[in-house]
């Protein structure tokens, strides 16, 4: 009678617990390729300042799910004055707020180290701090930042004189409160201002949620651990529209974006994912199905996720999507995606087709080799500057208590990267990339960019209950590099959803500035291209507002600031990097 | 699962009083035809009685015993229902739906229609053992284990029932349990049978460690044991290894090329790996042996789409959620094969009834009457 003629047990997605994860075990490892790996990471946090531990619930146990989820974290130069700060976003506890559990702001002294200058900044904010994202929406030349929360989101306008103000109130963005989430500026309507997009992860109200273990979905592998997202009401996503006088206007329902209901959402990404010239917004979806806002360019939009092939696995599986990665790996000059998971699943790598389509090529690129750790920020970023972006993903667990009863799933666990082979191909690497690789922590946001200016890329990650790190980037080789930086006039001035494709050597590779990526987080504006042996680059950009321009030649081993409409406004040779 | 043979084979003789003689005649000359097994001659009586008389229930009810024998599972659920709808307490065929439903892995459809059984006959054995194990599989696990226990405390030795309880204790993760029943088991079946039964229940339970061990001790006890090899092959396919997965099902289907379920569990995994051309055959074995089962076209039609033929993924994939109509992954690659040929409207359907299978099954595990999500 029940003669099991169904797809085997490992193909099929588990229901019976609070998330989804496909329950596959790990594909076989190939011979390693035994090419030297030219970046190096120590954690660099302490010597750097950043010790103060990111409060975020217990580190021992996790009555709730809002305490597992961690936050995001930012790269920004809030001063601008051409050396990345650093914003670290934070949570609390649910009985009472320890010392020291507030967002911080981090100025970067230009010698390794940063200061706090939380208070002077007017940052000072305790709860529990979700996503942030980085932006100029008023165009006066500072970045502002938007933070979500449990609770109320807050709008800090940069005053220009290192003082942030909360304008959320004068802004119209003061809502109900509900678990925000995944967060981007946007300019959706291509006007020159920065609109903002918001999603939600689940309705949650602690005194009503089902106690740790009270439900089969509040069991892990037999172990008793906090609800959901499972079980939980899911929630909708926001969209906003920039007015141009310091207000927002929801339109949430006219845009289209609330006909999407149903969906945990996390990290938000806004990119031109079909290359049509118009931002759409990815939205990674724990245990539902992704999203992906297709720009319908009359100020609506389209959810096309299943469509495209982005909300799920190649199967049709759901996942516990998480962080998102945005670049283009094979170098076709189109943007390809990565998403991070729950453990005994793979992150997956959507490779862009072109017309918008995407195909899951996980296991075809090496992918399918890691699925031990629950995974979170992720970046494709060139590391080694070979010209092709590797990928970086933190992991981290979200139940501390399983790991007594179960030691094969530890609460800590080291980071990964899988180096970018140049065939469509990855192999991973964990010392081999330097210690603070294989470092075990609970991490969640992460942000990548070049802290010391040295003409590399520099990593910063969010560890629940103790200090960021700090991950300096210690290149060594001959490899070039080249990072440009967009200023827009008539498009807004972050430049945010500006394309720029670097050909080098024969390739061509595109990468767009982003309003948030990784795990809720903000990485440096500076767009970074590896060159290989290449020691020049031809630019194309293509500015949000869709107007083009090309500078040929551009020599490597420099950052140059392109100003829309006028070209490269100014060049800066990094002191201690390699050209 | 083993020692649960349930065939739908109740056929129900009724006799329609008020017919005119030829079709008694007919009714009484096809159930004679069902007994020979001759079910094409006796299909046609039924229908010939069923156009005189469309609300005769014993020739709706013997129509889906034929289509049952005959590997249709959709008309015998059509007809099931009809016959349903006209006598809604007919234990026999209230089961035999439910039977029909649970060959299609649809156990949430099956329950309602066992639990009506066991509740016009509490004393209905196979009613119960079925209905304890949709529970099982449908992650009620303590009214499952209430159920088998009750049934083990009636026939402490049924090695079915044995299994059953091993396999749900397993579910539970209740390991002591289970062990105490396993080794009830061996002296109810003897140590090789048992073991096999064990190693069969761990897999059930997804515990695919434990499972190879056993088979490979049954191996050890009984190289000839069989079945083993097959289940050795399906653990093998679910730790990802694939070598002995292929050796293991190349040599059941060495002993018997016809066996379906062999050639599924090959061409499926070969299909999975990206090996389409060397999967397909096996899989049309497979489908050809049991037409009703979703599972081969599912592959077949993943396989066409990725070798870039979506028109023939098309026509299998269809049949696939013909088939399994709640199945969501079905309908993606479905979505993804009429995307392909160009069919963008049905194509949409298709993935918006992805849309709405994902949102029930998230409205079923909701934790209570919706009340959870409240404001701070």
């Amino acid at each position: 009678m029940l003669a099991m003629l169904a797809a085997p047990a490992a193909l099929r997605a588990q229901r019976s617990e609070g998330m989804a994860s496909r329950g596959v075990s790990p594909t076989p490892r190939g011979k390693p390729s035994g090419r030297p790996f030219y970046a190096h990471f120590i954690d660099v946090a302490e010597q750097a300042g950043l010790r103060a531990p990111v409060i975020y619930g217990y580190p021992d146990h996790c009555d709730y799910i809002l305490e597992t989820m961690g936050a995001g974290i930012a790269f920004l130069d809030y001063d601008n004055d051409g050396w990345l700060d650093i914003f670290v976003l934070s949570g609390t506890r649910m009985d009472a707020a320890p010392p020291g559990a507030t967002n911080r702001l981090y100025k970067n002294n230009r010698d390794g180290t940063f200061t706090d200058v939380t208070e002077k900044a007017g940052l000072h904010r305790l709860g529990w701090a979700f996503g942030v994202t980085v932006g100029d929406y008023d165009n006066d030349g500072f970045e502002d930042l938007f933070v979500t929360y449990w609770g109320q989101n807050v709008l800090y306008h940069n005053n220009g004189d290192g003082t942030f103000t909360d304008v959320t109130k004068e802004a119209g963005l003061l809502f109900p409160e509900r678990w925000s989430s995944g967060c981007t500026w946007v300019d959706y309507d291509r006007d020159g201002r920065l609109d903002l997009f918001v999603s939600h992860y689940l309705k949650f109200d602690p005194k009503r949620i089902p106690k740790t273990g009270q439900n089969a979905l509040c069991n892990w592998k037999g172990v008793p651990v906090n609800c959901g997202p499972r079980g939980l009401p899911p929630e909708t996503q926001q969209l906003f529209h920039n007015e141009g006088n310091g207000t927002f206007k929801d339109v949430t329902e006219s845009s289209g974006i609330g006909k999407i209901k149903g969906s945990y959402g996390l990290t938000s990404v806004a990119a031109d994912f079909n290359d049509d010239g118009w931002p759409d917004i990815y939205v990674a979806c724990d245990s539902t199905p992704s999203v992906l806002f297709t720009n319908n360019h009359d100020r609506t939009f389209t959810e096309e996720g299943l469509e495209t092939g982005i909300a799920l696995s190649e199967d049709g599986a759901e996942q516990a999507g998480m962080g998102v990665a945005v670049g283009d790996y094979n170098l076709d000059g189109r943007l390809d995606i990565v998403k991070t998971h729950f453990a005994e699943d793979t992150p997956v790598l959507y490779r862009n087709e072109g017309k918008g389509r995407f195909n899951d090529v996980t296991i075809r690129a090496g992918l399918g080799v890691e699925t031990r750790f629950v995974c979170w920020g992720v970046g494709l970023e060139d590391f080694d500057n070979d010209g092709y972006p590797d990928i970086f993903v933190v992991t981290g667990s979200v139940y501390p208590e399983a790991q007594s009863k179960l030691p094969q799933f530890p609460h800590r666990t080291p980071r990964f990267i899988f180096r970018n082979l140049g065939d469509g191909r990855f192999e991973q690497l964990f010392e081999e990339a330097g210690p603070a690789i294989v470092a075990t922590h609970a991490s969640r946001g992460v942000a990548f960019g070049d802290f010391d200016n040295d003409g590399d890329v520099d990593i910063l990650v969010m560890n629940q209950n103790e200090p960021p790190s700090l991950l300096r980037n210690d290149v060594t080789g001959n490899n070039h590099w080249l990072k440009v930086k967009l200023i827009g006039t008539t498009s807004n001035r972050s430049a945010i959803g500006a394309r720029v494709t670097a050909k080098y050597g024969g390739k061509q590779q595109a990468r767009e500035v982003l309003g948030q990526s990784a795990f809720l987080s903000v990485s440096d504006r500076r767009l970074h291209f590896g060159l290989g042996a290449n020691e020049t680059a031809d630019l194309e950009i293509r500015w949000p507002n869709g107007a083009r321009e090309s500078v040929p030649k551009v020599a490597a081993g420099q950052l140059v600031t392109i100003k829309e409409g006028a070209g490269i406004v100014n060049s800066q040779k990094f002191a201690a990097g390699r050209s | 699962m083993a020692g649960m043979k349930c065939i739908a084979c109740l056929c129900l003789c009724t006799f329609v009083l008020c017919a005119a003689e030829p079709a008694k005649e007919i009714f009484d000359r096809a159930m004679r035809d069902l007994a020979a097994a001759d079910y094409q001659s006796a299909e046609r009586g039924f229908q010939a009685v069923l156009r005189e008389e469309p609300r005769n229930v014993a020739a709706l009810s013997n129509l889906g015993v034929i289509y049952s024998r005959t590997g249709r599972a959709d008309e015998a659920i059509t007809v099931y229902r009809r016959a349903l709808r006209l006598s809604p307490n007919d234990k026999a065929i209230l089961l035999n739906l439910g039977l029909v439903y649970l060959r299609q892995e649809d156990h949430a459809r099956a329950l309602p229609l066992l639990a009506r059984v066991v509740a016009l006959d509490p004393q209905h054995l196979q009613a119960r053992q079925l209905l304890a194990v949709c529970r099982a599989y449908l992650g009620q696990l303590e009214p499952a284990i209430r159920d088998f226990e009750a049934l083990h405390a009636a026939a402490p030795h049924d090695e079915n029932i044995l299994f059953l309880l091993g396999f749900v204790y397993l579910k539970n993760h209740d390991s002591e349990k289970a062990t105490a029943i396993f080794e009830q088991m061996f002296e109810a079946a003897g140590p090789v049978r048992a073991e096999f039964l064990r190693g069969k229940a761990f897999y059930e339970a997804a515990l695919f460690a434990p499972a190879e061990e056993s088979f490979l001790q049954v191996l050890r006890l009984d190289p000839a044991f069989p079945g083993v090899h097959l289940e050795l092959g399906k653990v093998y396919i679910s730790l990802r290894r694939n070598d002995g997965a292929v050796r293991e099902l190349e040599l059941v289907l060495k002993e018997n090329p016809g066996d379906a379920d062999a050639s599924y569990f090959l061409g499926a995994l070969l299909v999975q790996e990206g090996l389409y051309v060397e999967g397909i055959p096996y899989l049309e074995r497979a489908k050809s042996a049991k037409p009703d089962s979703w599972a081969p076209y599912f592959y077949l039609g993943k396989a066409k789409l990725r070798m870039e033929h979506p028109a023939d993924a098309v026509a299998l994939l269809q049949r696939a959620v013909k088939l399994s109509p709640d199945d969501a992954t079905a309908y993606y690659l479905l979505g993804q094969a009429l995307e392909a040929c160009g069919r963008k409207s049905e194509a949409r359907q298709a993935m918006n009834r992805v849309r709405d299978l994902g949102a029930r099954a998230r409205e079923s595990i909701t934790f209570d009457d919706g009340r959870v999500a409240g404001t701070r």
